[in-house]
């Protein structure tokens, strides 16, 4: 039985900085002990932090790291049968500077995939991580909402097929969105990878600049069952799929997370959102959104009935009501903005109709869509 | 019967600066993006369109003025008005909001609205702007935008044009009198500017690019503001007396375009102007290490030729572009 170091962090590439500290990639890496059995090839990454104001990600790779390391550490029967690459931080500059972007120059790391080893710092920069996941079967892109929205949990597929959306359902995330590419996005890292043949799945975890620490071990917890349910982690109880198998997995990740229940966010079937039932509600008014009220908050993963108020854009100076915004549809509430302030075409709600809609309420994918 | 076009005085009120779109603003007025038409002197529907926009990214500030130069020649030139042999129109600000902030984007979403086109009339504010400023633009002949370099390196005056669209627009560019004509392929994120959407529309659309972001370079605006009138004169839309001036301007491609990137992080130091002519191996500039002290690269000419482009933020990381440099023609 061969076996190599379980876990190895170390850094994997760095770059020069004019004056301060080199700019540094880090990866963690756990080496399969089993070789027999293994899925052929199967390595995992997963990777966080390319915009430098999403925490959540970060904080779960780094959790990730700590629960695998415990779970090998003290189950002798549970078997690590891929090698897991984690990425946590890839855009150092930005997680420190607490900016979205590339601090230097405001560009978006992950509008330069697969990278340029001979441009600027930051086309390098994803040069060195596309080049270090190029042997992986299996990417996940761990981001958050922006500063404008609020979502629901959620895998994001933007190439999907029956295994994949089989594999995405295991993370147990209330929504399932599969999300045609607009052009910008196609230089994004887990579409580029997908390009190159590997199978790419985002989640969208919280919110920007916090860190939700219930959500994320949910989300940990959702992370090993993906790797349970493609063969690689095998948590012991004999072979063949089977409750008993399941219930020693869920509970050998309890007692490591300190969690109660099985982390599950979803309902046990998750929502599957596409172009043809998500109805985008948006500002025909600037101003001020005041959602909800007292009685009634708005939050992801309310259930909307068609004709139920959402909230009221107001004029800022005068408080009147510029517009009532008010459901066309029956639905779920999967991102609400968070925002106050409006402009004409700002982006309020995406609920997920409860059936497909009418062709003149389907937005088409267009060259660049804002969240 | 052709009908009798107004003259003199009338004509001169049917040149107006007004809106043609207009955004809410969550407090105060509308923001409004505004363009000013100069109307053919004998026709309805005038034979040629020219249309000269700037101000796309808010801290691009030359076109603005050039703009001015231009809106003030015509209009000091009142003779010459009632001969104008087509359509001239400007858009000098195409992001009001953008420039008042000296934020190259839409600034409330960050939103590049050179990455919209060709826009979107219900969609977010960068896309409306930008369908709005299509759908002016669509009636055009020719259309010339003018950009300034970004906050990292000064250009001189050059225009941009694709490759793919060579055919159409490279004739024009004997008349600009820029320093240079570059011919570049076009990554996929190209595909949504205003430039392709209008080349795609058979529209020849010259992108100019110039000096650097934040200032206005005057030679260079008084340079593109000559090159705009000798280009007017050869459409035979202003017609002033004056005959057009041809000249082939040098032409950079991929075949003898060198970059220089830095090999290091430091603060650059140039040693030379832009538009600097180069011999091989002369120096260009060097990198410093200012918490060493001490020097950590030099940078020479690899060729001989000239230098178009050259770093002006000093900062620089490895790979920062601190020169592009056009190779000196063969004989």
């Amino acid at each position: 039985m061969e076996t190599e170091a379980p876990m190895m962090a170390q850094e994997f590439s760095r770059f020069e900085s004019p004056t301060g500290a080199p700019i540094s990639l880090s990866k963690v890496e756990f080496s399969p002990q089993v070789k027999a059995n293994a899925p052929a090839n199967l390595t995992l990454g997963i990777t966080s932090g390319i915009h430098g104001d999403e925490l959540n990600g970060t904080y779960i790779c780094s959790l990730l790291v700590q629960v695998l390391k415990k779970l090998i550490d003290k189950n002798p029967k549970l078997e690590l049968r891929a090698k897991i690459k984690i990425l946590p931080a890839i855009n150092p500059p930005g997680l420190n500077n607490s900016v979205r972007f590339w601090p230097f120059d405001e560009t978006d790391i992950n509008r330069m995939f697969p990278g340029y080893a001979q441009g600027e710092t930051s086309q390098r920069l994803a040069a060195a991580v596309f080049q270090e996941l190029s042997d992986v079967t299996h990417l996940l892109d761990i981001h958050s909402s922006n500063i404008f929205v609020r979502e629901v949990p959620q895998v994001r597929l933007y190439q999907w097929d029956d295994e994949l959306m089989r594999l995405a359902a295991a993370f147990d995330l209330p929504v399932i969105w599969l999300r045609e590419s607009t052009t910008m996005e196609k230089v994004q890292l887990p579409q580029t990878l997908s390009e190159n043949g590997k199978k790419s799945f985002v989640i969208q975890a919280g919110n920007a600049l916090e860190i939700d620490a219930k959500l994320c071990k949910n989300i940990v917890f959702g992370i090993l069952r993906w790797m349970s349910v493609l063969g690689a982690i095998d948590f012991g109880g004999g072979a063949g799929e089977n409750d008993q198998k399941k219930n020693l997995m869920n509970k050998l990740i309890q007692e490591t997370l300190n969690i109660n229940g099985d982390g599950r966010r979803g309902a046990g079937q998750p929502i599957l959102a596409k172009t043809s039932n998500i109805l985008y509600m948006t500002a025909e008014s600037a101003g001020i959104f005041v959602g909800g009220d007292e009685q009634e908050q708005n939050f992801p993963g309310k259930k909307i009935l068609k004709g139920e108020w959402i909230g009221n854009i107001l004029d800022p100076v005068t408080g009147a009501v510029r517009e009532a915004i008010v459901s066309p549809v029956d639905g779920y509430l999967f991102t609400i903005r968070v925002h106050p302030i409006v402009y004409q075409g700002s982006l309020l709600a995406r609920i997920v109709a409860k059936s497909d809609l009418p062709q003149s309420m389907i937005k088409p994918v267009h060259p660049q869509q804002p969240q | 019967m052709r009908k009798r076009w107004p003259r003199n005085a009338l004509l001169f009120k049917m040149i107006q600066t007004q809106p043609f779109f207009e955004l809410s603003m969550p407090i105060g007025e509308n923001l409004s993006f505004s363009k000013t038409e100069f109307p053919d002197g004998d026709r309805l529907k005038p034979k040629t369109t020219v249309s000269i926009v700037s101000g796309m990214h808010g801290d691009e500030l030359d076109g603005l003025y050039i703009s001015y130069l231009l809106h003030q020649y015509f209009l000091s030139r009142k003779d010459d008005i009632q001969k104008l042999g087509g359509k001239i129109r400007l858009i000098p600000v195409m992001n009001p909001a953008g420039v008042d902030v000296s934020h190259r984007f839409w600034p409330f979403t960050k939103i590049d609205i050179n990455r919209q086109f060709p826009g979107d009339a219900t969609g977010e504010s960068s896309q409306r702007i930008s369908q709005a400023i299509f759908d002016q633009l669509k009636d055009s002949d020719i259309v010339i935008d003018i950009h300034s370099s970004n906050l990292f390196v000064f250009e001189v005056p050059q225009v941009r044009i694709l490759e793919k669209f060579k055919e159409q627009s490279l004739p024009l560019t004997e008349f600009l009198g820029m320093d240079l004509v570059w011919i570049h392929a076009a990554p996929t994120v190209i595909e949504t500017t205003l430039s392709y959407n209008l080349n795609q529309r058979s529209i020849p659309t010259l992108v100019i690019e110039c000096g650097i972001s934040h200032r206005l370079t005057l030679a260079y605006c008084e340079q593109i503001f000559a090159g705009i009138l000798n280009l007017l004169r050869h459409l035979k839309i202003l017609n002033d007396g004056s005959a057009p001036v041809r000249k082939t301007a040098r032409i950079a491609n991929e075949s003898n375009v060198v970059y220089l990137n830095a090999e290091h992080a430091g603060i650059f130091v140039s040693k030379l102007n832009v538009g600097a002519a180069l011999k091989q191996n002369s120096v260009i500039g060097e990198i410093v290490d200012p918490v060493l002290g001490k020097r950590v690269e030099e940078i020479r000419a690899p060729a001989d030729g000239t230098l178009f482009t050259l770093r002006a933020h000093p900062i620089c990381y490895v790979g920062s572009l601190l020169g592009r440099i056009v190779r000196e023609e063969r004989g």
